[in-house]
């Protein structure tokens, strides 16, 4: 794509600006660093990120990202062709990555694992009489899920009010409020849960129920059922880092609870902005592509 | 919700519930109290912060009645809520609620019906199952304005200009011979799950999605949309999005002059594509023009926000859009600060999963290759209505042109 070269430019002469910007700031977060004895709820890191005006918690407002191949397979993966390889190259196929899973083991019950199997078999099969329980959610642009939201290849944005917090994320503009007072009880099952939130020290913990268990945890089949609980923990690590962790439960699917970890990348990029990635419109020919009268009887040029 | 409701619905005993009339709180002619300041976030910016009922029962364009008046009597605004424009329940007994509920949905799709081609019943199929969405627990203020439009001040919408009317045209002409599902294109964009009414018609509310929740955070005012999106806000010194990106909501960016939050957006995509026939649409969804009236590509939005008093936020907007209406136009609308989450009821606007559960879509395409026939005549019927608005549109520009010798 031809003009797409002076954008190419322009964003790099962005990102050294950036760049400058890091290094002025992490040299003063370096000889804040050396000052400070503060400690943190179970952290090494004895970073102390600045306050929210108005409040004494983190201010954790920024764009982030993960970077890691966990939406592929939460677990260690190898290098993998992609799907349909006769037409698409290497574009699509799945690169090896360390898993972000405690010890690499999802302790699936016995029963549990046929079902990720057959997860992962019919992972880009279409049913249109069950659009929403066969088949990635991914690729037909549903709702990601927690945690799945987190680590998908796309940017999300925290914006922190004094009240709550709310996570937008690029991905199919998935988004969930996160109330830190009193929490409440879901009142109806949703894709992304019901999330309620509190501070431990710099710690943001957000326990997360009232899933409707259709999400899966990546491409590779992981799945739960609407019992799953997850307790997510968001604490800056850096001015430039979050870690990340989530601790998940399902006593319908696993034998006892498993944690996932990652860090979380500030993107720093001047004028960085989260975009929309409203994929129903590239989804629909795969969801329903099928039902359509291949005769062509439909008429009309468009 | 119980079987109750829909055992009472049954009921054939059509006995109108009294809707008793509590005093209600009016806005529109004071502009709220005068000497109001608005509070401030702890970082100094104005506070627009809270759970914000979005609805309105001020017609978009004016209703010939009203002439040239601005305003409405509350004398007149009491016989509108007597016709059930206002729909609010009043009492809270359940099987109250849900009784008048039907009955006002009775009186709403017999107007529909009405205005439906003579097809009585076609588009009811069971108001009791519309009302249960339409639940109205709350009421926001009501304004005593006789349209919403105030820009031009004869309170209708501008023409299109002959560039929009060829587009719309050539719509027609790219949809003669396709059913009213062929595929999913043939659906428009609420029904696909893509947008709900698209910016600005989405940011007033209906009974089924009243509420906007707006947050702050320095740099950043956010308002949670319960159509599955968040309106990110820059109200810093960021650089706009460069021409090429286009968004569905575009690319919005504010800044705050005095207490009033001023938010630009532009970087529109281009629907003409996706603009097909459906509920919904950017300006109130009248008649069956549902979709924006251009490419989307020349519009520019200006809105303005400014908390006039302790729980009603003025709401003004402005469309610029040279390619599709012959001058600018602009509205107002009042948000009210709604009581029930405010009293600790609601914490949060909920998921608006759509496309997630869209077995709509696939029943309408499998429908319409079921029957072609009659998916065809359906898709003809929509044509027609759509061509006799089109008609009413080219003579408002003619009128429009003959008497602005100065026009484009």
């Amino acid at each position: 794509m031809g003009p797409g070269v002076g954008v190419r430019m322009s964003n790099s002469q962005r990102v050294r600006g950036g760049i400058v910007a890091v290094a002025t700031v992490t040299a003063a977060v370096v000889a804040v660093l050396s000052l400070s004895v503060e400690t943190t709820g179970g952290q090494t890191e004895s970073y102390r990120a600045p306050r929210l005006p108005g409040t004494s918690n983190p201010d954790l407002t920024g764009i982030w990202q993960a970077f890691v191949t966990a939406n592929w397979d939460i677990q260690d993966h190898g290098v993998q062709p992609g799907p349909f390889v006769e037409r698409l190259g290497v574009w699509g196929a799945q690169p090896a990555g360390q898993g972000v899973v405690d010890g690499d083991e999802i302790p699936y019950r016995a029963e549990a694992l046929a079902k990720r199997r057959e997860n992962f078999e019919n992972r880009l099969t279409v049913d249109h009489d069950n659009v929403n329980t066969v088949g990635d959610p991914e690729a037909k642009c549903y709702l990601p899920g927690v945690p799945r939201a987190t680590y998908l290849p796309f940017p999300f944005q925290i914006i922190q009010s004094t009240e709550r917090v709310v996570i937008a994320y690029q991905f199919a503009s998935a988004n969930r409020t996160i109330p830190l007072g009193r929490p409440t009880t879901a009142p109806v099952d949703s894709w992304m849960g019901w999330s309620n939130g509190h501070w431990e020290g710099e710690t943001l913990v957000v326990d997360v129920r009232g899933f409707n268990g259709l999400a899966w945890f990546d491409r590779a089949g992981n799945y739960h059922s609407d019992a799953l609980h997850v307790v997510e923990r968001y604490t800056p690590i850096s001015p430039y880092h979050l870690m990340y962790e989530a601790t998940i439960e399902d006593p319908n699917v696993f034998t006892r609870p498993w944690s996932i970890r990652m860090p979380l990348y500030r993107r720093i990029e001047e004028d960085v902005r989260l975009l929309e990635f409203k994929c129903v419109d590239l989804a629909e020919e795969y969801v329903y592509g099928g039902l359509v009268d291949a005769s062509g009887s439909g008429g009309g040029a468009r | 919700m119980s079987g109750r409701v829909f055992a009472r619905a049954g009921v054939p005993v059509v006995a109108f519930a009294v809707i008793c009339l509590a005093p209600v709180p009016i806005v529109g002619q004071s502009q709220g109290q005068p000497d109001y300041t608005s509070p401030s976030t702890p970082w100094g910016d104005p506070d627009l912060q809270g759970m914000w009922d979005t609805r309105t029962y001020t017609p978009f364009e004016r209703p010939a009645e009203f002439g040239t008046r601005e305003f409405m009597t509350p004398e007149e605004v009491a016989e509108r809520e007597r016709l059930g424009l206002r729909r609010v329940v009043s009492d809270d007994d359940d099987d109250a609620i849900a009784v008048e509920l039907v009955q006002q949905d009775v009186r709403r799709y017999a107007r529909s019906d009405a205005a439906d081609d003579g097809r009585p019943g076609f588009r009811i199929a069971g108001a009791e199952y519309n009302a249960f969405w339409s639940a109205d627990p709350t009421s926001p203020k009501l304004s005593l304005r006789t349209s919403q439009i105030v820009d031009p001040k004869d309170g209708r919408m501008p023409p299109l200009t002959r560039e929009a009317l060829a587009i719309w045209d050539a719509r027609e002409q790219a949809r003669s011979g396709r059913s009213q599902a062929d595929d999913w294109e043939d659906r428009g964009l609420s029904e696909r799950c893509i947008t709900r009414n698209g910016l600005p018609g989405e940011m007033l509310g209906s009974g089924q999605q009243p509420l906007k929740e707006i947050l702050q955070t320095p740099g950043y005012v956010s308002i949670v949309m319960p159509y599955g999106y968040v309106r990110i806000i820059p109200v810093n010194e960021q650089a706009p999005l460069g021409t090429a990106i286009r968004q569905w909501n575009g690319d919005s960016r504010g800044r705050w002059e005095g207490d009033t939050l001023v938010v630009e957006t532009a970087n529109f995509k281009n629907t003409v594509k996706n603009a097909v026939p459906a509920h919904g649409g950017p300006f109130g969804g009248s008649a069956h023009v549902h979709y924006y009236p251009g490419t989307g590509e020349t519009f520019r939005l200006t809105e303005r926000f400014t908390r006039i008093d302790a729980d009603t936020l003025e709401y003004r907007y402005t469309v610029h859009d040279p390619s599709v209406f012959v001058r600018p136009w602009s509205t107002v609308n009042y948000f009210t600060l709604d009581p029930w989450a405010t009293a600790g009821n609601q914490d949060r606007l909920f998921e608006y999963a759509c496309h997630e559960h869209n077995y709509g879509m696939v029943n309408a395409i499998r429908g319409a290759r079921s029957d072609r026939q009659w998916a065809l005549d359906e898709a003809a019927r929509e044509a027609a209505i759509r061509e006799r608005e089109l008609q009413e549109k080219r003579e408002l520009l003619k009128t429009w042109e003959e008497t602005n010798t100065s026009g484009r």
